[in-house]
């Protein structure tokens, strides 16, 4: 119920500060929302990498007091009609039915990579409230540009405790503000174009994700992987700038706001944003009559300063990350490793040259087919019609290729419908969003044949999900451009009626695709039945431990899942050591590897314990050296038991969990603490 | 007559009019859908096709078991997929297909939680495995060990009870009720689907019916044209 009030709360200073915006700077009201969560971000963001996240949070409640005293004060002026105009009221109602849902079933995290990042950085950033780089604890992955997790902490930052639902809720509010901002130029007269646009938005993120009708539940809307977010807010850009006619400067800051915040939300975000700023800042230099004055400065000069502004804003975000983590991690941002082991300029160069034929290799050669044959051949989304068998299931198959044609066809709408204008806009931003597709589907070839090991690189693993953010912020845009257009064409034309139609495509195919019971609507408690019973085991275990106490996990998971899951579930309040990443192999046949030693382990010892087998010996041996006081055993196999069993005062077979670790050398053993054998 | 026909008239020009109308219209739908259930489902009572029977949880004859081992009304499951799968010939007045709208499970679980207690069935006569497609889960009613399942109407082929996840789990099983009848104010209670549908279905449809209208006006205005 706190978290409840807690979310209420900052929900309403949001909403506050949007109806200052509406009122003071004359934004349109369906803009508001995302021009304030964008310079969320961008403001956590800084202030967080200069270590003042504390101060950031309350200037930013301190501006929404603020705003309310001001609204109070100018009450007179406040257009409330103007105000909830149906882009808010959908923003309003949607993000409020959100919090109300998510306070009711308080789903946690349940992924992969929301226990490796995307759920454990934003607990640790409350709990230490500074950003994750400056105190990552164990946490493997810390160099990830912070925007998301400072939209998280946005929402976080009333309440003692971290509450993961508020992450799924934060997340879900950013899409709510895009797609509010996509219908922002329909007022209340055209409340039937808003309606379809709204339900068509709303369902992107299912179009663009989900390619079959599954038997789990599909967490979209209740997940915090940031691929879905980063591409909404490519789109976000885009939108702000496009949604109205009048470009007017504080419309221009809120896109400069908005691509910066894309930079800021994942590495390839850089990529995209700086393909929506290129596509803004031609619109603007060569479409756009109107001058847009920046400060005082009128005409050409002007719009440059605007250009300038969209394109220097994500570099100073992109180097000022890059000097931040030099300076606080003492790694270099621009070496990305991977298999080929190369710079990101290089990566690029090189790429570019062979693409054009200069020392092509066999290995880019392959997976740059591999990439053509996948835009045509892979399902990713939901716009596929028939069996996959099927001559018709083979054609529309949900492909890239079909879900370009899609998008191609509603900016064809679009163009059709709206004045020369709004033609001329429409055509030069299809060829430039098409030719901006081209550049990231080939750079994220490129990152294929230099990033990625050779099974992955073959495999393209996970190559939908690196692909669907582009699909999801470009379908975004498309459905303003066509609902900018509708908001002047001509009532009764047939043209207005393909809004209708493919709201109905939309619909039709999630109710094809999604059954209630298996979505963030309505999904059974059982969801989360195995994670539920891990955290009660968790809790039951830290009865027995303390703040001085160290556990080691044993979790024979797959890729070491466990060691995630259990580590976000201990932190705060007990540390866990990393344990060599748990994962499947725990034998005395293998050497440990240097990079899963602790960090403050001197050279000798990382030599010790990476030079010889692992044996029961020499387990206790890194047990003492690493400080550990307790083992939690989480999943474990037969020969395990064969092989370290004799370590436990109880053969492993009392079924305890917890363990505490006692003597020291050749007397070291375990003795359980929460099994049948425990002394109480 | 003469007030419905201006009220008609006042809808095409009046938005609010016309988004109240099919808020109505979707409201009346709703209870008019419960009610129909309802009666549906009394009358199929009194037809005998839909029949509560009562199963022991001791029963040894009516459930295939997979994976679990019974000793009166005690189980224990020996896998993380244990099944119970009913013999529905057995406990159905009308054979198979039978029909079957609920499922009430009475169950003490005593060692761990059931992780997920879900239903099977076979809408088909052509399936010949479970598909988990077609699947319920329960809505519990209370902490008070009663699970209940709400299937959809039609003839089965085939039902079959997953009562948890785990290995080793014990549980006694009182009872499991088919087709327990519901009380008539429980055919109106919201579910999460129908509030989405009540919040989207008659916005979606008044956009529709706007979009007509004004398609309509301007051909008549087309036409009026082409007459001068």
């Amino acid at each position: 119920m706190i978290a409840f009030v807690e979310m209420t709360v900052t929900f309403a200073a949001l909403t506050a500060l949007c109806l200052f915006l509406n009122t003071k700077m004359r934004l349109a009201a369906g803009l508001t929302p995302l021009f304030v969560l964008c310079g969320t971000m961008v403001w956590y963001s800084t202030l967080g990498s200069v270590h003042m996240l504390v101060p950031a949070g309350i200037v930013w409640f301190g501006a929404a007091a603020a705003a309310c005293v001001w609204l109070w004060r100018k009450h007179k002026d406040i257009r409330w009609r103007e105000f909830f105009s149906p882009a808010m009221v959908y923003f309003l109602l949607a993000s409020l039915a959100v919090i109300v849902l998510f306070a009711v079933r308080r789903p946690i995290f349940n992924e992969w990579d929301e226990f490796s990042f995307w759920g454990i950085a934003p607990k640790v950033v409350k709990t230490e409230n500074q950003l994750y780089t400056y105190n990552p604890g164990e946490m493997r992955v810390s160099t990830f540009v912070p925007g998301i997790i400072m939209l998280d902490y946005a929402f976080q930052f009333l309440g003692s405790v971290f509450v993961p639902w508020k992450v799924y809720a934060a997340y879900d509010i950013l899409f709510f503000a895009v797609f509010a901002a996509a219908i922002s130029m329909l007022g209340r007269r055209h409340w039937h174009i808003a309606v379809p646009a709204a339900a068509v938005l709303t369902l992107v993120p299912y179009m663009v994700s989900v390619y079959q009708r599954g038997i789990y539940v599909q967490t979209t809307y209740m997940n915090a992987y940031s691929d879905i977010p980063m591409g909404l807010l490519f789109g976000a850009g885009l939108v702000l700038y496009f949604a109205p006619r009048k470009k007017t400067p504080i419309l221009m800051t809120g896109a400069v706001l908005a691509v910066t915040a894309s930079c800021l939300s994942k590495d390839m975000g850089f990529a995209l944003c700086l393909i929506a700023a290129a596509i803004i800042c031609f619109d603007l230099l060569f479409i756009q009559k109107e001058d847009v004055p920046f400060f005082r400065l009128k005409g050409l000069g002007g719009k440059l300063c605007w250009c300038a502004s969209l394109v220097g804003a994500p570099l100073a975000a992109f180097f000022g990350w890059a000097a931040h983590m030099s300076v606080v991690l003492g790694s270099n941002r621009f070496d990305i490793g991977g298999s080929a082991d190369m710079g990101m300029v290089q990566m690029v160069t090189t790429g570019i040259a062979e693409l054009l034929g200069i020392g092509r290799t066999q290995k880019f050669t392959d997976i740059m087919e591999l990439m053509k044959s996948a835009f045509f051949n892979t399902r990713l989304t939901m716009f596929s019609v028939g069996a996959p068998d099927s001559t018709l299931g083979r054609i529309f198959n949900g492909s890239g290729f079909i879900t370009v044609l899609l998008i191609l066809s509603i900016l064809l709408a679009a163009f059709l419908l709206g004045d020369k204008r709004m033609r001329v806009r429409t055509a030069w931003t299809a060829l430039w969003s098409s030719l901006g597709f081209a550049a990231f589907y080939i750079f994220t070839g490129f990152t294929y044949v230099y990033v990625f090991g050779e099974e992955l690189a073959y495999g393209l693993g996970d190559y939908n999900r690196y692909i669907y953010p582009y699909y999801a912020g470009w379908l975004v845009l498309a459905v303003t451009m066509l609902c900018a257009s509708l908001k002047n064409a001509k009532p009764g034309s047939l043209g207005t009626l393909f809004l209708l139609a493919l709201c109905g495509g939309c619909i039709w195919r999630a109710d094809a695709y999604l059954q209630p019971q298996l979505t963030v609507l309505d999904y059974p408690d059982s969801h989360y039945a195995g994670r539920r019973l891990q955290v009660e085991q968790v809790e039951a275990a830290k009865h027995y431990l303390t703040r001085d106490d160290k556990v080691f996990i044993v979790s024979m998971t797959q890729q070491g899942v466990g060691w995630f899951q259990l580590y976000y579930e201990f932190y705060p309040d007990v540390a866990v050591d990393y344990s060599f990443g748990a994962g499947e192999e725990f034998s005395p046949d293998i050497v440990r590897r240097a990079d899963a030693m602790p960090g403050f382990f001197t050279e000798e010892q990382v030599d010790y314990f990476t030079s010889q087998p692992f044996t029961p010996a020499v387990w206790c041996d890194y047990l003492e050296a690493s400080g550990c006081t307790a083992i939690y055993m989480d999943e474990w196999d037969a020969a395990f038991a064969e092989n370290y069993g004799a370590l436990f005062a109880d053969g492993l077979k009392s079924g305890a969990t917890l363990y505490r670790v006692e003597g020291a050398g050749a007397d070291m053993h375990f003795v359980p603490l929460n099994g049948e054998e425990a002394v109480s | 007559m003469r007030r419905v026909k201006a009220f008609w008239n006042s809808i095409w020009k009046n938005d609010r009019r016309l988004v109240a109308l099919c808020y109505a219209v979707f409201l009346a739908g709703s209870i008019l859908a419960s009610l129909y259930g309802f009666a549906e489902d009394a009358y199929q009572r009194a037809q005998g096709n839909v029949a509560q029977t009562e199963i022991s949880g001791a029963q040894e004859d009516l459930f295939a078991l997979t994976d679990l081992e019974q000793e009166g009304d005690l189980y224990t499951s020996t896998s993380v997929d244990p099944r119970m799968e009913l013999d529905l010939a057995a406990v159905s007045p009308t054979g198979v297909p039978a029909y079957v709208r609920r499922v009430t499970v009475r169950v003490t679980f005593l060692n761990m939680d059931p992780g997920e207690l879900s239903v099977f069935y076979k809408p088909r006569a052509d399936m010949e495995e479970y598909d988990a497609t077609y699947r319920v889960w329960a809505h519990k009613e209370a902490e008070d060990g009663v699970y209940t399942f709400t299937l959809p109407r039609g003839a089965l082929y085939g039902l079959r009870l997953d009562p948890g996840i785990y290995s080793g789990m014990q549980f006694r099983l009182e009872s499991v009720i088919i087709n327990e009848p519901r009380g008539f104010f429980e055919w109106f209670l919201p579910t999460r689907p129908w509030l989405l549908c009540l919040a989207v279905v008659p916005l979606l449809t008044a956009s529709v019916l706007k979009y007509l209208a004004l398609a309509a006006a301007a051909l008549g205005a087309r036409r009026a044209d082409g007459k001068t």
